[in-house]
């Protein structure tokens, strides 16, 4: 059984604080945020313990959600119960909302975070797909200042994020979604709740008069990390959404994921329903847009 | 149906130990480990089939902490079964407490106790073993090949009873039927059907995973605290393998944190016996939850071919049932289950001409045990849907096909003669059947009418109804014992001891009403003790839903008998012949009015006053029939074609379960077992490595259904009145996991046109079965 109180454990109370044990090797430690991940992996032995831990709990700079200049701001120690219950995020960043409700279960949602779901960078984190359809950043922070990195940047490959030793993830900069887009997110897993998934994806979109003004896509756990489709996005961009149209997307939806067999699911099955999934997302967005033209 | 005013029975009472429960006091195994306690963990084998060929024990046993290990070498060898079953058990005897072979990846290697689960895992890890790897036998098709590796080829494995046993070709039973002539009945059908089926491994994943405690008393006796649903058939087989007499041992079962079957075996006493002989300390084991998966026991997976036939006026000419059940690397219940899938199914539905062939296979992966429903649950799967496919087949209603078939009152079938557990069965006469009210009420709950063929939907969401009709039995009979003891105290209050044993089935409960009602008293006047066997008496213990109906008989049969006693009391006091009293609000009183003694008064009388004696007595009881409960289960799903997902609308599940002797526990019941078959139906799945490894041995990655998903349910109790139960009960408790997999299977079609013939139905197979099946997509 891992115990905190076995461990060497450290509770700054500023970012500032933080930051300067993190910038040295000998007082450097594991960040820990809600431990949602880490407790089960250190418990179920599939890394081990560490000797240190530096704890973010209750760092007043990582917390808050703002809206500034058609942008979220989304401190990396919010909840994923604080993102699904926030009234912007809901109104503006819906795909997200929608995402952050899916992790785990409510109890799971209530000390997991944001910062920490991207940290753990794996491929299936529920929430990368919301993240990366708006085209925004995070911001991580050392003793030197911060850096801005493009959040399609920042997840480099499996299990590895643009993140140094010395630094920690602060904030999100996430766009809105703007005036006449749509944002869906879709997760499948085993059960609605405590089910890691098989797969998931996020989609922002504009059509107007049938057609596809702008578009993003992306799609987790079929690659070693989230990936957004961005050759099916220009294809996209400009084509009117009908059958023909919808066929030839989950055609080439098919193609530009590379899933494979582990024990969620299959390859086999997650390359057709990622296909599904975005005839899921143009069918009903079209619809909706039809609807709304009659 | 007859009517009885009942004042205890058929209440809803509250379960006589759900404050302590609540409460949190002290009630399962681990609250009442003392702290000066040695912790046992067991070197599982990490390979399905080998032998070992060196093991080293010397650095664990000297590691400070470690007060013993136990393996092949420092043992007796007794061949025994780990199945808690009556005896001689109709189980091989494949077993010993260790073995110079393994079988499958968690079985036992060799054992530490030591004076923390530390200790005792870093002793584990000390131990030093060589083997000689051996080709693992991986399914049903391996086993059975030519020239197929032997499982169990040591020369002392047997089976206690006359019944064909065949280690030498992996077989580890056979058993078929014959009634009518099946092959004319295939022929004089107007459509035929035969088709091939698989149900899958699963594990009963209760809360509390297999827990013991040994202990030596004050009088060198042994006593165990187990987590069982056989107390008395522990004690049996600890004498067996520890090779001490029955009389130096008690075992006692507490509270139990849910078993449903998975605890009708045998799994750690003989480890923490031996030690406790070995120590004279108290010993205690559990298992973690990987250890509850992989050594634990499992539903056996069973492959079906149900061959049948129909006229086009809805009558059945032939049902035909070729099964071969894998019963993993022990053969423990294999026979009783497979013989279930015959003796619980079978009978539904009338049939002259019946073909009945079997066999259950030893392989090299984890061992079946009893699991709720015991070979019904998989057997309903096929047959269930194959129902339905007969009545499309003749263009007549799922729901009107049924009616027209199901067995009814005063009804036999061939099948129940023909099965029975380990040999012949018992006929019998069906006495009480609210099948058909099952039906009518269930179609009524979920709408039936909307009822229309999958060729009419059309979209991306697709919704279907599913039904089935199920039974099960009550009891194994004349040869399930139950037995009570009644005495009274003092102030009008009643001991009831009872060897039958509460999974948190609320039996204990129950017992006490069926007493109470007899008795003429209030459930606050019992104090019911059960399951121990030093100071209860004997009972098979909680198995083959036989509790309400065997071991409530014989608590009903033993109040009677203290009932008499106290009239005749009553009667002596008041100075009248026992004929001119009469019972009533706890008191006996005088026919005419003249006279009354309270029960309290009669207790004192009898204890301290006059012709002194105490007021007690004790029944037993055997079962000459099986009467079996039925019910009929209703489903309305929705099928994302985009996806595979089938998701739950509404489910409506009837049951007839005879006089409900506690109708909030019975609806309990049947809404835990509801929820239990919709999991083995859509989520549960035991994964392997090509090693034959499982390797989602943990709640994270092996998926029960959540309560997020659940959906509307609807538990209906149809009353019945079975004469030869008490105050008309028959079982519950099985009966209901039964239902969740053809209803939906069946639901499923309904929705899209695609049949399933494995589960579970998880988006993957629905999506493969939607390809194979050639699902096209209309708009």
């Amino acid at each position: 059984m891992t115990r905190l109180d076995t461990m060497d454990c450290e509770f700054p109370e500023t970012l500032a604080d933080a930051l300067e044990l993190m910038a040295d090797d000998t007082t450097r430690g594991v960040p820990l945020s809600g431990g949602t991940d880490l407790m089960v992996q250190w418990a179920g032995g599939v890394v081990a313990a560490p000797q240190r831990v530096i704890s973010l709990a209750g760092l007043p700079e990582l917390k808050g959600i703002t809206l500034k200049d058609q942008c979220v701001v989304v401190g990396a120690g919010t909840t994923h119960a604080e993102l699904r219950a926030s009234e912007v995020i809901q109104a503006r960043l819906p795909a997200l909302a929608a995402a952050a409700a899916t992790v785990g279960a409510q109890q799971i949602q209530a000390r997991g975070t944001i910062g920490g779901n991207v940290a753990n960078a794996s491929p299936a984190g529920d929430l990368a797909p919301a993240l990366v359809i708006t085209g925004g950043a995070v911001v991580v922070a050392g003793v030197h200042g911060e850096r801005r990195v493009n959040l399609t940047d920042f997840f480099k490959g499996y299990r590895s994020i643009d993140l140094r030793a010395d630094e920690l993830i602060v904030r999100f900069e996430l766009p809105v979604n703007p005036d006449g887009s749509r944002e869906m997110f879709r997760k499948i897993g085993t059960r609605s709740a405590q089910a890691i998934s098989k797969i998931m994806a996020a989609c922002r979109i504009r059509i107007e008069d049938r057609t596809i003004r702008s578009v993003a896509l992306a799609v987790g756990s079929v690659a070693p990390t989230v990936i957004r489709l961005t050759e099916l996005e220009a294809w996209l961009t400009g084509r009117v959404c009908d059958e023909d149209t919808i066929a030839e997307a989950v055609r080439r939806t098919v193609s530009a994921v590379s899933p494979i067999d582990d024990i969620r699911s299959t390859a086999a099955y997650r390359e057709w329903v990622s296909g599904s999934m975005i005839r899921g997302f143009l069918d009903a967005f079209f619809n909706a847009e039809a609807r709304e033209r009659r | 149906m007859q009517t009885k005013d009942f004042k205890v029975v058929n209440k809803s009472v509250t379960k006589i130990d759900a404050m302590s429960l609540a409460l949190g006091k002290p009630s399962y195994v681990a609250d009442f480990k003392p702290e000066d306690t040695l912790y046992v963990k067991m070197l599982w084998s990490p390979h399905a089939h080998a032998r070992i060929t060196s093991i080293d024990i010397s650095a664990a046993e000297k590691m400070p902490g470690v007060a013993g290990v136990l393996y092949h070498g420092n043992v007796p060898r007794v061949p025994h079964c780990t199945a808690g079953q009556g005896y001689p058990e109709p189980s091989p005897y494949d077993t010993f407490m260790f073995d110079t072979k393994v079988r499958y990846v968690g079985d036992r290697v060799a054992a530490v106790a030591a004076e923390s689960p530390e200790i005792a895992e870093a002793a584990v890890k000390a131990i030093k073993v060589e083997y000689e790897l051996l080709e693992p036998v991986l399914s049903i098709d391996a086993a059975l090949k030519e020239g197929a590796p032997i499982i169990h080829d040591e020369p002392d494995c047997s089976i206690p009873i006359p019944v064909p046993y065949e280690p030498e070709k992996n077989i580890v039973a056979r058993l078929g039927m014959e009634a009518g002539d099946f092959d004319a009945g295939m022929a004089a059908a107007d459509f035929t059907f035969d088709h091939d089926y698989e149900t899958p491994y699963a594990q009963h994943c209760p809360m509390e995973t297999y827990v013991a405690m040994a202990q030596m008393d004050a009088r060198d006796r042994l006593v165990i605290t187990s987590s069982t649903q056989v107390p008395f058939h522990t004690r049996r087989l600890l004498a067996l393998t520890l090779q001490i007499p029955v009389r130096r041992i008690r075992v006692i079962k507490p509270r139990i944190g849910g078993a449903f079957g998975s605890k009708q075996e045998f799994l750690l006493e003989d480890v923490i016996g031996m030690f406790a002989l070995r120590t004279r300390r108290t010993v205690f084991w559990q298992f973690d939850r990987q250890e509850n998966f992989r050594t634990g026991r499992t539903r056996h997976p069973i492959r079906f071919r149900i061959r049948s036939g129909v006229k086009k006026d809805g009558a059945i000419t032939a049902m035909g049932m070729d099964a071969v059940s894998n019963t993993g690397a022990y053969g423990g219940h294999g026979l009783t289950v497979i013989g279930c899938c015959g003796s619980k199914v079978l009978p539904l539905y009338h049939c002259d001409n019946i073909h009945f062939d079997t066999k259950v296979v030893y392989t090299n992966l984890p061992v079946g045990g009893a699991y709720r429903g015991f070979g019904a649950t998989q057997a309903f799967f096929a047959v269930e849907q194959q129902m339905d496919m007969m009545a499309e087949a003749i263009g007549m209603d799922p729901i009107a096909f049924r009616q027209r078939n199901h067995i009814k009152v005063g009804e036999s079938s061939p099948v129940f003669a023909a099965l029975g557990e380990g040999k012949e069965g018992v006929p019998m006469t069906i006495g009480s059947c609210g099948l058909g009210e099952c039906i009518t009420q269930g179609a009524d709950a979920i709408d039936w009418s909307r009822y229309t063929p999958h060729t009419e939907k059309t979209g991306r969401y697709r919704r279907g109804l599913g039904m089935c009709c199920l039974m099960q039995g009550s009891s194994v009979p004349l040869i399930d014992m139950g037995s009570a003891h009644i005495k009274m105290n003092d102030d009008g209050s009643f001991n009831l001891h009872i060897g039958a044993t509460d999974l948190g089935t609320g039996s204990d409960t129950i017992l006490g009403q069926i007493a109470a009602e007899q008795l003429g008293v209030g459930i606050d006047k019992m104090i019911v003790y059960s399951s121990d066997t030093d100071m209860t008496p004997f009972d098979v213990g909680a198995y083959a839903s036989s509790t309400t109906y065997l071991s409530g008989e014989a608590t009903r049969k033993a109040a009677e008998k203290v009932f008499n006693q106290i009239c005749q009391v009553g009667a002596e006091m008041l100075d009248l012949p026992v004929e001119e009293v009469v019972s009533e609000d706890e008191e006996i009183r005088a026919k005419d009015g003249s006279g009354s003694v309270s029960y309290a008064d009669i207790a004192l009388y009898s204890l301290y006053e006059k012709n002194q004696f105490q007021i007690q007595d004790t029944a037993s009881h055997i079962t000459h029939k099986s009467p079996p409960p039925f019910a009929a289960h209703f489903v309305e799903i929705e099928v994302d074609t985009f996806t595979g997902h089938v998701k739950l609308l509404k489910y409506v599940a009837t049951v007839d379960c005879g006089t409900a002797i506690n109708p909030k526990l019975a609806e309990g019941q049947t809404e835990g077992g509801v929820m239990n078959g919709i999991s083995y139906a859509l989520t549960e799945e035991y994964l392997f490595d090509e090693k034959g490894k499982m390797t989602n041995a943990s709640l994270q990655h092996y998926h029960i259904f959540s309560l997020r998903d659940k959906p509307e349910m609807k538990t209906i109790l149809v009353p019945s009145y079975e004469d030869t139960g008490p105050f008309g009960a028959k079982s519950v408790s099985e009966i209901c996991i039964n239902g969740a997999a053809p209803a939906i299977g069946n639901a499923i079609y309904n929705a899209i046109g695609v049949r399933m013939y494995s589960f579970p139905f998880t988006r993957e197979r629905v999506w493969n079965a939607m390809r194979e099946q050639g699902f096209a997509r209309k708009s």
